[in-house]
Order: C-alpha cells, then sequence, then structure tokens
C-alpha cells in the first residue's frame, strides 16, 4: 500500500449541478487511485465566463 | 427544550484565523454546543496540545468518520468512557517516548482516563510533510501498514478507541515554523496528521486522533497566544486522549441499534469558514440540503459560495451571530423576522 499526494485541475461542466458535483468529483479522483482525503482547494472562473470552472483537487490516493 | 444538531468544521491545515493554530476554535466549539444543545465537531478544533474540554453536547469525531457522518453513512452512540489504546512509532527516541508514556500515567491518575494498552509499530511510519499551492498543508506516510497493523493489535485486545503518535520530522522548515508560532502561518504539520487518522478511521473504524511527537524546540518569546497550548508541555497528548474518552461510537448505517444518540438526517446546520466549503463534509451536507452557516475567518482558501450557488446559504460576519443563528433555529424563529429590512410578504409569490 502506498499513498501519494496529488493535485488536479477539474472542469467543472455545466451540465453537474452543486448536488452532483461531490460524485463527479470522486468519480474523477478515483481515475487515480483510492481516495483517503480530498477538498476542492481552489476554483477559477475560465475566459472571464462564470459558466466555465476549473476546480483545483487535492487528494491523497492509496495505490 | 429541542436542539438544533450542528456540524461544525474548521479544515486542519488551511491557516484560519479562528482555529488554525492549537485548539484555538474551542472556546467558539463551546459556544455553538452552548447554542445549538448538540455539536459534532473534530479534533482540530477540540486538541489544544495539553489542553482539552469534554462537553456533554459536544461528539469528537476525527475527519474521515465526521465526512462519513455528513455523507448519511454513520450514526453516533454516546458512551461513558472508551477503552484506549495508543500507537507509538518506532522512530520515537526513547526520552521522547517515555514523556509521553508519563502523560498517559497523568492522564490515567488526574483525569480517570481509560487508556488499556500501547503498541509501537515494527518499522517507522515515515511522516513527510508538503506543501498544496493554495498554502495549505499537506502530507502522506511511507508506511501505512506499519499503523493499520499496530492498530489492528489493539482493537485485537479490546481496545474501542486509537490515539497515534507519531515521530514528525526533526528538519521542519523553521521559517513555516516561526511563522506559525507568531500566529502568521499555516500549520505546516496538521495536513499530514490528518492523512494518519483518516488512514486509522478508514481501515479500523474506530474513534481514533493523532498527536505528533517533536523534540524540544527553544522558547519563542513572541509566542502568539493561539498557539501557546502547544508550548506547555512536553507532548500534545493529552488533548487527544481527553477528546478520545467520551468520543461516541461510530455504528454503521443502515442499523438496528435502537440506541444510537444522533443520526445524520437530524443535522439542522453546517458552520463552517467562509472560504473553505470544499471539503467532502460541506459538499455532501449540501447534497441532503442542510443549512450551511459560513462564517467570516479569514484562511489560504478562497473557495466560497458564490461560485457553488447553493441556496440554502447564509453567511454571517462571526461566530457570535453563527450562535444567534442556530439558537433562531433551535427555537424555530424565522431569522429574517429579526433583520431589517423585512420584505413585504407581496414579493414572494410564485407564478
Amino acid at each position: 500500500m502506498n499513498l501519494t499526494s496529488i493535485e488536479f485541475e477539474l472542469n467543472w461542466p455545466q451540465t453537474i449541478d452543486i448536488q452532483n458535483l461531490r460524485q463527479f468529483i470522486l468519480k474523477n479522483i478515483a481515475k487515480r487511485g483510492e481516495v483517503l482525503r480530498w477538498s476542492i482547494n481552489n476554483i477559477n472562473i475560465k475566459d472571464n465566463d462564470i459558466n466555465l470552472k476549473i476546480l483545483t483537487i487535492d487528494a491523497v490516493i492509496i495505490n | 427544550m429541542t436542539i438544533a444538531p450542528t456540524i461544525f468544521i474548521v479544515p486542519t491545515g488551511i491557516g484560519c484565523e479562528i482555529g488554525g493554530f492549537a485548539g484555538d476554535a474551542l472556546p467558539v466549539a463551546k459556544l455553538l454546543a452552548s447554542a445549538s444543545g448538540c455539536l459534532v465537531t473534530h479534533p482540530n478544533v477540540m486538541n489544544g496540545g495539553s489542553l482539552s474540554e469534554s462537553d456533554e453536547r459536544i461528539f469528537y469525531l476525527e475527519g474521515y468518520s465526521l465526512d462519513r457522518f455528513a455523507k448519511g453513512e454513520l450514526g453516533l452512540k454516546k458512551v461513558k468512557q472508551q477503552k484506549i489504546g495508543i500507537i507509538f512509532d518506532a522512530e520515537i527516541e526513547k526520552n521522547i517516548l517515555i514523556r509521553h508514556l508519563q502523560a498517559t500515567d497523568a492522564c490515567i491518575a488526574t483525569l480517570g482516563i481509560n487508556i488499556e494498552s500501547y503498541v509501537i509499530t515494527n518499522n517507522p511510519v515515515g511522516v513527510v510533510l508538503s506543501n498544496q499551492t493554495s498554502g495549505g498543508s499537506t502530507g502522506y506516510i511511507k508506511n501505512p501498514e506499519e499503523l493499520i497493523k499496530a492498530g489492528e493489535k489493539l482493537v485485537k485486545s479490546g481496545v474501542t478507541a486509537i490515539a497515534i503518535v507519531t515521530k514528525f520530522p526533526d528538519n521542519l522548515d523553521n521559517d513555516e515554523i516561526n511563522s506559525y508560532r507568531k500566529g502568521e502561518g499555516v500549520d505546516s504539520i496538521a495536513g499530514a496528521e490528518a492523512v494518519i487518522s483518516h488512514l486509522i478511521s478508514k481501515y479500523l473504524k474506530v474513534p481514533c486522533a493523532h498527536a505528533p511527537a517533536f523534540a524540544q524546540i527553544d522558547i519563542e518569546e513572541r509566542l502568539d497566544p493561539r498557539a501557546a497550548s502547544e508550548e506547555i508541555g512536553f507532548t500534545f497528548l493529552p488533548s487527544v486522549l481527553i477528546g478520545l474518552n467520551k468520543a461516541p461510537n461510530l455504528i454503521e448505517l443502515p442499523s438496528l441499534d435502537k440506541s444510537i444518540d444522533l443520526y445524520p438526517n437530524q443535522v439542522e446546520a453546517i458552520i463552517v469558514p467562509q472560504g473553505a466549503l470544499g471539503g467532502e463534509a460541506v459538499m455532501a451536507s449540501m447534497e441532503r440540503g442542510v443549512s450551511i452557516i459560513s462564517v467570516k475567518n479569514s484562511s489560504a482558501l478562497n473557495v466560497c459560495n458564490n461560485y457553488l450557488n447553493y441556496p440554502n446559504y447564509t453567511e454571517v460576519n462571526n461566530y457570535f451571530e453563527a450562535a444567534g443563528l442556530l439558537l433562531s433555529i433551535r427555537e424555530g424563529i424565522n431569522s429574517n423576522s429579526i433583520q431589517r429590512p423585512i420584505i413585504p410578504f407581496s414579493k414572494y409569490r410564485i407564478n
């Protein structure tokens, strides 16, 4: 078992509402490993368009 | 009098002005527990090195388990007293280990805490610290299985809650440590501490909390009061043991156990710093429609509701206001009735 600290950016699609955002993030972390701890640590607005949001996700994963 | 069960979070390692130091959100927790009648919070709020308190109204819950509670996966059951075991990292020097064993003796002799046994890992746990680009602290451990194996031994021996003490690197960044002690920076070890306790919670499913072990450091005359509780003893273990002493049992849901004291669906509000809405407990609470009370409490993060647009959201200026809002929820008083101006009812027509 290895623990790794990762950070990555994730586009937040307009089709995902706030009630489904957590599951969307977890699915994307799962592509990298089994999650132990995570959070959104930043949100950027792309091209001044409030509908284009980029999340910075920090996580510690198990693999 | 009814209660308004509330979750109170100050995320670990993000440099919050209140709660980013050594248990310096504990007075806030007591205030919010008084206002709500029932508060669920985590070690970063309650643990002040050598100092802490227990409160019948406060459920002390490690972060990973708190997330699971917020997701609706765990119920909480009060206990008279946990049977605590301690994991010590094999890398802890003999003199520091003796200090921790004596701190444990003090908690048994003076506080009446039931600490049954301890285990020393077979090999060093290997704590590694790192920083996030946001400025928060994080980290990991090189040998997670060492911790899990040690914890399994304790659980097999009948222990019901686990304190973990790991050796943190002696070569910590002096600038970071000095800034923290002067009240200016982020707690550089807090993120790694959370990873350690999350690991035990995930695999052993018992109440747990972590205390770091350090060699003694030089006196800092310009010490910030918020960091002072970590300077008055040789170990940070007492606050962990005080917290775990009456930490609730974690009951997997669904459960037929009729003696659960608090279910996730009873939670009426979650209180969190304004820029820290991106944690799992908060997001899970949003899924469940829980009221979010966001308090101005500056930190390294800026994950605010103007990005998330969660509707059941109230922003307040300080924890006094948060306590007032909780009281109005608890007493069933419309908070809009207490504020001015009052919007005329004619504006509320649904078309």
